[in-house]
């Protein structure tokens, strides 16, 4: 056999290249989706919709979190209730210093800070 | 970038598209490869598809997985392909061999390509007989000669594919042709060829 024929039959040998069946094109491609990876943005688990915040909870962010908001509810409930007593009541706090008071004395609580009342 | 049916992306880039989620470039890594391996594979298997297509798809399923890590520039895919084929092939040949099961009377199909039908029966008888020739030959030297002379690779891809060097390569791509030649000298007339009384 001579050179050209075994290159004309090897020739022919390649044009006539099996074909994969139907069935098993199936399998090949079943296997390829089954292990193809997932693109990144579908991989990862969409992230939680931030919960919707109470009024309190936004009320504190807004000062600045719980402990400052019982801070400044304490204070205005003090405030409160400052001026809802009879100031005469307040006695009980001041009568330590003012007990022994009578008449037109009076008690210089501040005494330095007669300069905030001056004039000029 | 997706698959885009318009243009043909490289098998190197088909395989990023299929390891970034691209189900298209699934579909199109596997008809480009899946043939190519079943072809080379049923050569191999002295032309027994269920084991080819069992090869085929063993070789893509393995593909598949290592897409992840596919490194482009590397290697091409088919040359990977070709690669595990023909490991999973020899593995196969040597469980047929220790059962002795190994039988020269399967052909694979062939395309119908030819113009005529008795062209067509000439053409089959032929690549037939061309096909239990190649089957006679030691593994190496047909693996040599398909991946050469069938398949279309060049000397250092079969190199690649069979882990040897290109001038091994080229000494049983030779050996295989004159393999071939003797073996088939004998049946010039069932092959339709003159006797012009040279051989090789």
């Amino acid at each position: 056999m001579q050179d050209k024929d075994l290159d004309g039959l090897l020739a022919l040998a390649a044009q006539g290249r099996p074909q994969p069946s139907g069935a098993l094109m199936d399998r090949v491609l079943a296997d390829a989706l089954a292990l193809q990876p997932q693109p990144a943005v579908m991989r990862k688990a969409p992230a939680p919709l931030p919960a919707r915040l109470g009024v309190l909870a936004r009320l504190a962010a807004l000062f600045g979190g719980g402990p400052m908001l019982a801070g400044v509810c304490s204070a205005a409930m003090a405030g409160v209730a400052l001026g809802y007593l009879d100031p005469a009541s307040m006695d009980m706090l001041t009568g330590g210093l003012t007990g022994a008071l009578t008449g037109a004395e009076t008690l210089e609580l501040f005494p330095s800070a007669d300069f905030l009342t001056n004039e000029g | 970038m997706a698959y885009d049916a318009q243009h043909t992306p490289s098998d190197e880039a088909l395989m990023v598209l299929y390891a970034n989620g691209d189900r298209q470039a699934a579909r199109a890594l596997a008809e480009r490869v899946t043939p190519r391996v079943l072809a080379y594979a049923a050569r191999m298997l002295g032309g027994d598809r269920a084991e080819a297509e069992d090869v085929a798809q063993e070789t893509l399923l393995r593909l598949w997985r290592m897409a992840p890590d596919w490194r482009q520039g590397e290697a091409k895919v088919t040359t990977w392909a070709y690669r595990v084929a023909t490991n999973l092939c020899i593995d196969r040949q040597r469980s047929r061999r220790r059962k002795g099961q190994i039988t020269l009377d399967d052909a694979p199909d062939l395309a119908d390509s030819a113009p005529s039908a008795d062209q067509r029966l000439q053409d089959g008888r032929r690549v037939a007989m061309l096909e239990a020739a190649l089957a006679e030959l030691p593994d190496r030297q047909r693996q040599a000669v398909v991946l050469r002379h069938i398949e279309g690779l060049t000397n250092p891809e079969i190199a690649a594919v069979m882990d040897i060097g290109v001038e091994a390569v080229e000494s049983l791509t030779a050996r295989g042709k004159r393999a071939l030649a003797a073996g088939l000298s004998g049946q010039r007339d069932a092959l339709g060829y003159e006797d012009d009384g040279h051989a090789g």
